[in-house]
């Protein structure tokens, strides 16, 4: 099984084959406290690295969700439309989205380095 | 002769019979039905109206909260559609009493255009030197068979105990949600994988989101060519309007894909002093407001007049909760190539959201490079007031720098926008 993979954006990515599984990390959502909702892209939608994908509204802020890869996607995690909260209970069960022919990965961190970094400004 | 003759009674056509008025030129108007036209009749009157109950019954039903009971609550809809037929007749004989005042001579007979200049209506001949055709629109065909339109709809003296909506645009929404607050049972299918398609994404998702809420079905991609109508259910068919041809001699006029009638921008149609106006339009995005001015713009050309072609156009959502919308989506500004920033402000902080409601809800503002503000959408309470706000800084050029200046007043719904304004002007700060 492929590791996690992090970015500084706080997205994490899990690769399957040419399939990149996208979530938010422990530490976004401890950050965002209570999620109330999620808009995401749809199925076939291209997202671009660097660019903004969607958006976390919590009770604090809507904070934007930037890509950490290129790539088409491919499946849209539709549980989180209805029941958001699921990110504050667990970050790393509940996806976002999948997203196929992703870019490469070189500049992600592993979790180690991601938790070391994650406070810098 | 008469400057100018006017077919249709409607928001386009009385509202160029005023203008025309206020210019001291010499009006007829034909109306074959109820003057209003289809807003006042049978559109965004009657609607609204259900749509302000609606909520308050579904606002009473769940007041407990804010400690306020009731023994037993009620609706009766033979009730309420009397005062809704109230209403109707009294802005109906107001908006009489005004053209009477102005001194618009109403024909309420069927018109039909002989040749330029000449219009025949019950039998006689009409002279003038300017057509305005504002004949309107009808309830698009449906693609089940079967199925009632919005106008029976709101002729019915009781409430269905289920209600099935065919449609996915703001006419299907509306009356999901006001007849589900009533108390049916309400399904909505429709063709596409979403509702209100030519939204902003986020309203469109926050919409669907809310119906679910509410206890809508929603059947998405469906295939109505074998739809079966079920016994049970009120069927009705809410998939857009199609143009309402005036009788007329051929080739005066150009009628599009669509079936409405081509013009300008400005509503000149081929042939000259023959104009159109409101949803009778090929590019008619149905809605009054829009349907007015068309008819007002017509009269100041006509009168030689300099005439602005291009104003924001504002859309709204009655639902419970508000959606309005002007200027550009995100979608389409990335379309069309258009450089910008969004920045989105949620009601969880707003005073005086939590105060009334707890809903969620959002402003969304768009600007372009310049800093001016381009788009925007808005899903909360008062979103069709609040809209306007942007839509005057979108006609004037404001920017977000100007229009983060004014003071809004607290607690407020408004108060958002200054939030909104705030992030927008950072995230402008930072590219
Ligand atoms: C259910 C529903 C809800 C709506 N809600 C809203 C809303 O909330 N906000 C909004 O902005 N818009 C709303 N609309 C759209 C709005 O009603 C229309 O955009 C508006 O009525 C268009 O005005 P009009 O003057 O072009 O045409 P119409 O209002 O259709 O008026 C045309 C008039 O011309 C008359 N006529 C036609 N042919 C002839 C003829 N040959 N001779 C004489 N008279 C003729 C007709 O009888 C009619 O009275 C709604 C529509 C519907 C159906």
């Amino acid at each position: 099984m492929a590791e996690r993979l992090f970015s500084k954006h706080h997205i994490w990515v899990l690769k399957e084959g040419d399939t990149g599984i996208l979530g938010i990390t422990d530490h976004a959502q401890e950050k965002l406290k209570s999620i109330m909702f999620v808009n995401l892209p749809d199925t076939g939608d291209m997202i671009s690295d660097g660019k903004r994908f969607g958006d976390i509204e919590s009770i604090k802020t809507v904070s934007d969700l930037i890509a950490p890869v290129s790539g088409e996607v491919t499946e849209v995690n539709e549980e989180l439309i209805d029941s958001p909260e699921l990110l504050n209970d667990a970050p790393y069960d509940n996806w976002l989205i999948k997203v196929k022919n992703i870019s490469s990965l070189e500049d992600l961190m592993d979790e180690e380095t991601y938790l070391k970094s994650k406070d810098d400004p | 002769m008469y400057d100018l003759a006017i077919i249709g009674g409607g928001p386009a056509g009385y509202s160029a019979a005023f203008e025309a008025a206020a210019k001291n030129m010499s009006a007829i108007l034909f109306e074959k039905s109820d003057l209003g036209g289809t807003c006042l009749n049978r559109g965004c009157v009657p609607t609204k109206y259900l749509s302000h109950i609606a909520r308050k019954f579904s606002d009473l039903s769940d007041s407990g909260k804010d400690g306020i009971f009731f023994d037993a609550l009620r609706y009766d809809h033979e009730r309420s559609k009397k005062r809704m037929e109230e209403i109707v007749l009294s802005l109906r004989e107001g908006l009489k009493d005004s053209l009477l005042h102005d001194k618009v001579k109403v024909v309420s007979k069927e018109a039909k255009i002989v040749s330029e200049g000449v219009i025949s209506c019950n039998g006689e001949k009409y002279q003038a030197k300017n057509i305005l055709i504002a004949t309107g629109s009808e309830a698009a065909p449906s693609p089940v068979r079967n199925a009632h339109i919005s106008d029976e709809l709101l002729l019915i003296n009781k409430i269905p105990e289920k209600l099935h909506v065919i449609g996915g645009g703001t006419i299907a929404v509306e009356f999901s949600s006001i007849f589900r607050m009533l108390g049916s049972e309400v399904t909505l299918s429709i063709r596409g994988d979403r509702i209100l398609r030519k939204w902003d994404r986020d309203i469109s998702i926050s919409l669907t989101q809310s119906l679910k809420k509410k206890g809508i079905v929603i059947n998405r991609n469906c295939d109505f060519s074998s739809f079966k109508k079920n016994e049970s259910e009120y069927l009705l068919s809410a998939t857009g309007r199609r143009a309402y041809l005036p009788d007329s001699e051929g080739g005066l006029f150009e009628v599009g894909e669509k079936g409405g009638i081509i013009t300008d921008g400005i509503g000149r149609t081929k042939t000259p002093g023959i104009f159109a106006a409101g949803d009778v339009r090929e590019d008619s995005p149905d809605l009054a407001h829009l349907a007015m001015e068309q008819g007002r713009r017509v009269v100041r050309l006509i009168a030689g007049e300099e005439v602005k072609e291009n104003t924001s156009v504002i859309r709204c959502i009655y639902t419970d909760q508000e959606t309005a919308s002007a200027g550009l989506a995100e979608a389409e500004a990335e379309e069309r190539g258009i450089p910008f920033v969004s920045a989105k402000q949620t009601m969880y902080s707003n005073a005086r959201t939590m105060i009334s409601s707890d809903q969620r809800g959002f402003i969304k503002v768009l600007a372009g490079a310049d800093r001016r503000i381009i788009g925007a959408h808005l899903y909360c309470e008062h979103a069709g007031e609040i809209i306007s706000e942007f839509a005057l800084a979108m006609d004037q050029g404001i920017t977000a720098d100007e229009m983060i200046r004014t003071v809004r007043p607290h607690p407020s719904y408004s108060e958002a926008v200054t939030e909104a304004l705030r992030i927008l002007v950072r995230k402008l700060d930072e590219v």
